[in-house]
């Protein structure tokens, strides 16, 4: 055994150890504490220096140093007198018999001696039934390279919060995930992409002609599906929970959604006389419910005919796509749609109408006792703020609140990315489960995801602070305590991956 | 102007029933007739021209001389196999004729490389330009429209048709899954007109960035379904465009005589008298002259058992009235005291089809792919209707065995 400290003080949550000279200990770094019968896990949350001298004159020394140019100046037993402090939380325990992983009840026997974790305690990430790949096992800054997987059926149908700042390896972290469900069946994910980025990496996966299914209006995609959405398949519940309407607009679309059924929206559109004023439509209200169709959605009635301003809704086309999506997902695909021609709510609405359908699909599934038949259902959104923030949630139909509220009982679920959890309301995120949490140097947005994680993370402020571009950490009811990973890089796992190949076949 | 006619899905030799399946070969004949009699410069036939790779020779002697009598004309006849005239076991009857100079198939590629590279076909009279892509079993030819070098076609100046046999997913109304069709960014873009087949509705659809495409549907029909759907108002037939340097005009021939009547019996909570009732009412119809008549039995009986119901005076009232045929379908008629049918569809094929879809699931632990889900189903249905395959004249018990275990082993990849 390498030691590289001793427990020499503290209590339980603030272990303080001495670090041996020559080992450099990191925030962030896991330790194993060991006796006869147990392994102790320890993480690393603080450092500080420690001395046997008394401070006055180190400062005196320190002095000579820097103003009298004594730089050969050193003290007797240097490594004896001066050191490293560090302080450290007990995150798990191990019962050597039989792998057992417990919360730590007790403390390590007092000074015992402490070392790296190693090849022979990733028995603490024990690989986990329908896994779900999180990034690799994290010692500080060092990647251990040992895996960490959840359970992706728990961890997806509740929910997962991927709470990250620009550029600390959010896209990355979805990408890696998608990439190892590709292959998977026991999911279906509907990644709405704002960003048109997902696809390009993940068709390089080798069951991606299989599995993964892309919808784009992108010229020069072969095998890629149309993006186009009947208007007659959206419903006033799909649009209420995007586009905010006052109550006499929202009776206004209710009215027509009565009176015209599947035609509604257009006959709304269409509307320049306001048919049902006496009937207490007020014309003011279809106006501005007009004006929010065409603004939103794009959608309006010119010329004596209807005209969108994306490609995505269409009168005479895509009737079938929600159906189709839904029924791709619930066989376990993975769908990424191509929403970077689309304004906000209308992306929202796509993903809305998607979520409205496989949420009565899947209750239905239940009703009839057969839901464990079918595969977890996971929606990505990115800024889920737009959705999940406080002055969000309780809006009538709001489908993306009703599925963090209960989406876990049907197996559907929401993988929310935020740049900003502090926004997003405590109930909201007490059932987002499983939490990925990567740097942060906001102590707000830091004190919203601690004082909502599933381990008690009050310690970590400064650890996750300082964590780099792909390092996170993992709190999950899932998980026997916050794990921390290093996230590997999507092109190194692309790199080596080929699509498989058509068969060659003769063509006649 | 010069003038094509686009004809699909004849599915010749379908129907055991003798009558039907004369009806159906008619049905063929008459389009054959109209491509004459409206003088058509050429015939572009887009697959399952037969309904198998080797059909009855009664059926392909009388389709070949109706093609010869049109060829005697000058008319050119081009062709592309469908999901059931094409066999990857063995050769269809679609090669023969080809062989023989009676039509022409279409694809002529070279996959030498990594791309799949089509060659088009001049027609000599017109200067039309046809490449296409045939149809196979389980729509194997996703793979082809993978590896297509659009480039190269979307180049090529002139007429262009492109002739397919597959389901295109923006084009299904809902009544085809996404893995079951092929999404049009597959096609290479610049052709004029898009000659479909495989799907038995008619469908014309211009699509963004495309030329026009088409469906013509079947000739007359495959199944009780296609008779079903006639029944209820789907035209029969195919088109004849006319062109120059474009599309000018699309027009749709009718190929089917004889009217098609549906009848549907509601059986929930009634007895087996009570149906037998209301089969008698159906025959106080007057209007069965040459006519297919189909009587449609769904529900649940109250009492009794679907077998109790005996139909046969019902037929022959019908027959007597001059129905040329009777078809009554009580696939989807169950007992409260006999419930034994649990997938409730109409047609055999349907019922097939869900049925492995159901159980495609139990093989999930196998570690062939062509087993496991929808891929599974499909062999699954393959195997079914390979096996049903009969014995041929003077071909030897062992003989037909070996053929048949050769044939399954190809459709699950074990083969060679």
């Amino acid at each position: 055994m390498e030691v590289v400290s001793q427990i020499i003080n503290g209590a339980q949550g603030e272990i303080i150890l001495r670090e041996k000279s020559d080992k450099p200990i990191e925030l962030g770094e896991i330790l194993i504490a060991e006796d006869s019968d147990n392994k102790i896990l320890l993480q690393v949350y603080d450092l500080q220096y420690g001395s046997q001298l008394d401070p006055k004159r180190i400062e005196y020394a320190s002095g000579l140093t820097i103003e009298e140019k004594w730089e050969d100046l050193k003290f007797h037993d240097q490594e004896l007198r001066n050191y490293v402090l560090v302080k450290a939380k007990a995150l798990a325990q191990m019962k050597k018999d039989d792998n057992t992983i417990l919360v730590p009840k007790r403390l390590p026997k007092h000074f015992s001696m402490v070392r790296r974790f190693s090849e022979d305690d990733k028995e603490f990430i024990a690989k986990q039934e329908n896994s779900l790949l999180l990034g690799n096992l994290r010692s500080g800054s060092k990647d251990l390279g040992i895996k960490v997987h959840i359970n992706g059926v728990e961890a997806l149908s509740h929910h997962v919060l991927v709470a990250a700042t620009t550029g600390r390896g959010k896209s990355n972290f979805l990408k890696v995930m998608l990439w190892d469900v590709l292959d998977k069946d026991y999911c279906g994910i509907l990644v709405l992409d704002p960003h048109d980025e997902y696809y390009d990496v993940l068709e390089k996966h080798p069951a991606s002609r299989e599995n993964l299914f892309y919808y784009t209006n992108k010229k020069g995609f072969a095998g890629a599906y149309s993006l186009r959405i009947d208007v007659k398949t959206i419903k006033p519940d799909d649009l209420f929970g995007v586009v905010s309407f006052t109550e006499p607009q929202e009776q206004a679309v209710i009215k027509y959604w009565k009176a015209f059924g599947e035609n509604w929206l257009l006959e709304i559109a269409r509307d320049k006389e306001c048919i049902f004023e006496k009937e207490g439509v007020h014309p003011g209200s279809l106006s501005v419910v007009q004006r929010k169709i065409h603004t939103k959605l794009g959608i309006q009635f010119e010329d004596g005919n209807f005209a969108c301003d994306n490609e995505v809704f269409d009168i005479s086309g895509g009737e079938k796509t929600i159906d189709d999506v839904c029924r791709l997902l619930s066989t376990g695909k993975k769908v990424v749609m191509d929403t970077s021609m689309l304004m906000d709510e209308a992306e929202l609405l796509v993903g809305s109408i998607i979520a409205n359908r496989i949420l009565e699909v899947y209750k239905a599934k239940k009703a009839e006792n057969r839901l464990k038949e079918f595969p977890v259902v996971s929606i990505v959104i990115e800024e889920a703020p737009r959705v999940l923030a406080e002055n969000k949630i309780n809006e009538a139909n709001n489908i993306y609140a009703t599925i963090a509220r209960e989406g876990r009982k049907f197996k559907v679920g929401l993988i929310a990315i935020t740049q900003l959890s502090s926004v997003i309301p405590k109930e909201i995120m007490a059932n987002m489960n499983t939490k990925v949490i990567f740097g942060n140097e906001l102590a707000v947005e830091r004190e919203a995801i601690i004082s909502s994680a599933s381990q008690d993370l009050s310690k970590d402020g400064k650890n996750i602070a300082s964590l780099n571009k792909g390092e996170a950490i993992i709190s999950s009811i899932f998980t026997n305590f916050a794990i921390p990973v290093k996230v590997p890089l999507i092109d190194e796992l692309a790199k080596p991956a080929a699509r498989s190949q058509p068969v060659q076949r003769k063509v006649m | 102007m010069p003038s094509f006619a686009h004809i699909s899905d004849c599915h010749l030799g379908a129907w055991r029933d003798k009558t039907l399946r004369k009806l159906n070969l008619e049905a063929f004949e008459k389009a054959m007739d109209k491509c004459v009699e409206k003088n058509v410069d050429f015939i572009l036939i887009c697959g399952d021209l037969f309904d198998k790779n080797i059909p009855d020779l009664d059926i392909v002697e009388q389709a070949t001389r109706k093609m010869r009598q049109v060829r005697n004309q000058g008319i050119e006849i081009y062709v592309i196999y469908g999901s059931h005239d094409y066999s990857p076991a063995a050769t269809s009857i679609i090669d023969v004729l080809h062989s023989s100079g009676l039509f022409t198939k279409i694809m002529d590629a070279d996959n030498a490389t990594d791309k799949v590279s089509l060659k088009f076909l001049h027609d000599k009279k017109t200067g039309a330009k046809i490449a296409g892509i045939s149809g196979r079993r389980a729509s194997i030819e996703k793979y082809y429209y993978e590896m297509l070098d659009r480039e190269k076609l979307e180049s090529e100046g002139g007429f262009k048709i492109f002739a397919f046999h597959i389901g295109v997913n923006e084009l299904m109304g809902g009544s085809m899954h996404t893995d079951e069709c092929i999404p049009v960014s597959f096609f290479p873009r610049n052709f004029d007109y898009y000659a479909g087949g495989h799907i038995h509705s008619r469908t014309e659809k211009k699509e963004n960035g495309y030329g026009l495409f088409v469906y013509p549907g079947t000739t007359f029909g495959w199944n009780y379904n296609d008779l079903e759907n006639a029944a209820n108002g789907e035209e029969r037939g195919f088109f004849i465009v006319d062109f120059d340097s474009s599309v000018k005009n699309v027009e749709f021939v009718e190929t089917m005589k004889n009217s098609v009547k549906l009848f549907e019996i509601n059986a929930d909570n009634k007895t087996t008298d009570d149906v037998r009732k209301m089969l008698d009412k159906i025959c106080d119809d007057n209007s069965f002259e040459n006519c297919i008549t189909l009587i449609k039995i769904k529900g649940v009986l109250a009492s009794g058992k679907s077998s109790d119901i005996n139909t046969q005076p019902v037929r022959d009232k019908i027959y007597a009235k001059g129905a040329v045929n009777v078809f009554i379908n009580r696939n989807a008629l169950s007992s409260k005291e006999f419930d034994d049918i649990k997938i409730k569809a109409d047609a055999r094929e349907t019922i097939e089809e869900r049925i492995f879809r159901e159980h495609s699931g139990m093989c999930a632990a196998y570690s062939l792919n062509t087993l496991k889900g929808d891929e599974g189903a499909r062999s699954a249905k393959a195997v079914l209707d390979a096996a049903k395959e009969g014995k041929k004249e003077n071909e030897t018990k062992s003989d037909y065995a070996d053929r048949i275990a050769a044939k399954i082993a190809r459709i699950l990849g074990a083969g060679t």
